[in-house]
């Protein structure tokens, strides 16, 4: 049997009016054809004439009752479409047969209705029972089988009967065939659309990110199964309610309901963080976007982060106590060294005041490694965060330099620095900038031979403050240009033992500078002709 | 009589430099490596000033600062924190919790005595204009 489409059964049912208006048409008719032919109302088969008209207009209420009983709908329907066309084809009977071929046009309506219940087959099937009904009748009635009623006290001939069956015949296969075409169109879109709505609906109940519809007034109008394995409560227990005290623990609420009210006017807010109220504290990263078609309906997308916290706590608590742990040795290295060289623990020899010298450079030099250190896990984490505040660049390099004078001396470099006059002020971490220039600078004095020059600029240009630092040092190859920036990164190993270092500094001065919204590169004619770094910050 | 420097600090070479250094300079130097001990032995030692190590066992150092600046009877001995925290977030919490000043580790002990010198001074012109 055809598959019976509950959905559409239940919008039919709205129509039922269909049914009443047929039969009321009937009744209407009969008046007529009593009042006109002034038939004897005894002489008229009354009684088996208004019992057809009864149980057509009510045919549908032991239907309707049957369907809910009933598994085999597809059976009950096609049955309750034949006694339809049994009773239409009675009702004509009584009416006047062939004369009355007007109301044959009850066939089609039937046919629609099993197009709509059922599929295209089905109108097909009314459209062949009815022309067999149909024609029956007719039969019938002309080999004077079962009695005729004229209408109007006429009488159609054999040929004129039978020209009227077969046109009215074709006209059921024209009507199966339409109802048929358009039953198939629409079951096909429903097809689709209720493929398109299950696709998208498993896409959003498999997301691993919570997913919340709310209503303007931040009422839950639905969730997903992300939502629930976050908060653990059922989609029953929360859809309708106010979403801040259900989901979100006290410390939350006010800054979602700001975000909420933000998202509203801007129509979309992102990287929020927000704790919800759960057995275990869960943290997560929630984005709100107003929902362009669904009048101001807002969508929260909320991505549990609750590990990502906990691993970053545990590195930064890492972090902290390993510096601890390295500084604190080195506080009394540096200490004592320094006790000793200002004479505090008695005389001390030119020699003993050089080596005691080199020990305290070397020290500070750790303390540096390990501040690049902190400042790389930073920058890892996505942490590095900038406290900006106007500041003049020169100054921050002239300091910086100032530093650096004994890691100069040491190696003889003349160092010739070109500041130009009337600077403007830029917007900088002056922390930062310092760490980032005294790394560049580190670099180029790492890489200088001992008596040669390393040369630095700093100049405005069309809204920036170019920084160079032109070193006479070994230089870089072509295919190395980039890479010196990244993390690690050593251009020549063997070199690199001679000078020493990490790779560290300048991956470190590239984030702080880009940071800055700057940018750093680095030029150099190859190997042996010296390289020069130059970098740039905005002007606000 | 020489001022009293109260040292709290757990890294017994640390300690050892900075009983050197305000030895050296004249000061009287009481020594514990812990936080309770500290707060039990304030009121016997009565300082003129505390050292404190943050990262210390037992009560850590910004708590001990916290309770001795709500005691009356200690609120007014200046207290330098010393710690390997560099965070400017760290330095921050140790002012809310009442600390005089701040110096991160490794510090220069030369810088540390004179800031010590440098409080003790302000203390005493505090002392001074109060009202006996």
């Amino acid at each position: 049997m055809e598959g019976f489409n509950t959905q559409r059964y239940q919008m039919l049912e709205r129509f039922r009016w269909m049914f009443r208006v047929r039969m009321l048409a009937a009744g209407f008719v009969f008046i007529v054809y009593f009042f006109v032919r002034k038939i004897n109302i005894f002489g008229f088969p009354f009684i088996p004439f208004a019992s057809c008209c009864f149980l057509e207009a009510f045919v549908n209420q032991p239907y309707a009752f049957l369907t809910k009983r009933v598994k085999a709908l597809g059976a009950l329907t096609y049955t309750h479409l034949i006694i339809d066309i049994v009773l239409i084809s009675l009702i004509i009977h009584y009416l006047g047969g062939i004369e009355f071929a007007f109301f044959s046009v009850a066939y089609p309506l039937i046919i629609i209705i099993a197009g709509i219940m059922l599929s295209r087959k089905a109108c097909y099937f009314v459209a062949f029972v009815s022309s067999i009904a149909y024609s029956a009748i007719v039969a019938l009635e002309f080999y004077n089988l079962i009695p005729h009623n004229p209408l109007f006290g006429f009488r159609l001939d054999g040929l004129h009967q039978f020209g009227i069956v077969a046109a009215n015949i074709l006209f059921f296969y024209f009507v199966a065939f339409i109802s048929g075409y358009s039953t198939d169109l629409i079951q096909e879109r429903t097809r689709k659309f209720e493929r398109e709505k299950k696709f998208s609906e498993n896409v959003i109940a498999t997301l691993l990110d919570g997913l919340v519809i709310l209503d303007v007034s931040g009422r839950i109008k639905e969730i997903n199964k992300a939502v629930e394995r976050m908060t653990g409560l059922t989609r029953e227990e929360i859809i309708g309610l106010d979403i801040t005290p259900v989901l979100f623990a006290s410390a939350s609420r006010e800054a979602f309901l700001r975000a909420f009210d933000e998202a509203k006017t801007k129509g979309e807010i992102k990287g929020l963080e927000l704790e919800l109220v759960s057995g275990i504290p869960v943290s997560i990263n929630a984005s709100l976007l107003k929902m362009q078609e669904e009048g101001e309906n807002v969508v929260a997308i909320m991505r549990d982060i609750s590990k990502e916290k906990a691993i970053d706590k545990l590195k930064t608590e890492f972090i902290s106590t390993v510096t601890h742990e390295l500084l604190t040795p080195l506080t009394s290295i540096s200490g004592f060294v320094t006790m000793m060289l200002n004479g505090k623990a008695g005389a001390v020899t030119e020699e003993q005041k050089n080596f005691l010298g080199i020990v305290k450079r070397q020290a500070a030099h750790l303390k540096g490694l390990i501040q690049s250190m902190l400042d790389f896990s930073r920058i890892e984490t996505g942490r590095l965060e900038l406290h900006p505040e106007p500041a003049q660049v020169e100054d921050v390099i002239s300091e910086v330099i100032n530093d650096m004078q004994p890691q100069l001396q040491e190696k003889h470099i003349n160092i010739q620095v070109g500041i130009k006059d009337g600077l403007p002020q830029v917007l900088v971490d002056k922390a930062r900038l310092s760490r980032a220039f005294s790394n560049i600078l580190g670099n180029a004095i790492k890489f200088t031979p001992r008596g040669r020059a390393i040369n630095i600029s700093v100049e405005d240009e069309r809204g920036y403050i170019r920084i160079k630092v032109m070193d006479e040092g070994i230089g870089i190859s072509k295919e190395n240009l980039e890479k010196v920036f990244e993390k690690f990164y050593q251009v020549d190993s063997a070199l690199t033992r001679v000078v020493g270092g990490a790779g560290m500094g300048l991956s470190i001065a590239r984030e702080i500078i880009e940071k800055h919204n700057g940018q750093i590169w680095v030029e150099s004619p190859g190997i042996g002709g010296g390289s020069t770094f130059i970098f740039t910050l905005p002007v606000s | 009589m020489a001022n009293k420097i109260f040292i709290v600090e757990d890294d017994l070479p640390t300690v050892e430099l900075l009983k050197f250094a305000l030895q050296s300079e004249g000061f009287d130097v009481a020594v514990v490596h812990d936080g309770i001990t500290a707060l039990r032995s304030v009121e016997k030692e009565k300082p003129d000033l505390i050292l404190l190590d943050v990262m210390i066992p037992g009560v850590d150092g910004f708590e001990v600062c916290q309770l001795l600046k709500h005691n009356i009877k200690f609120m007014k001995i200046p207290i330098i924190m010393v710690t390997a925290k560099v965070r400017k977030e760290d330095r921050m919490l140790g002012f809310e919790k009442g600390a005089d000043d701040y110096i991160s580790k490794p510090f220069d002990p030369i810088e540390l005595v004179s800031r010590v010198k440098k409080l003790l001074s302000e203390k005493d012109l505090k002392g001074d204009s109060e009202p006996k």
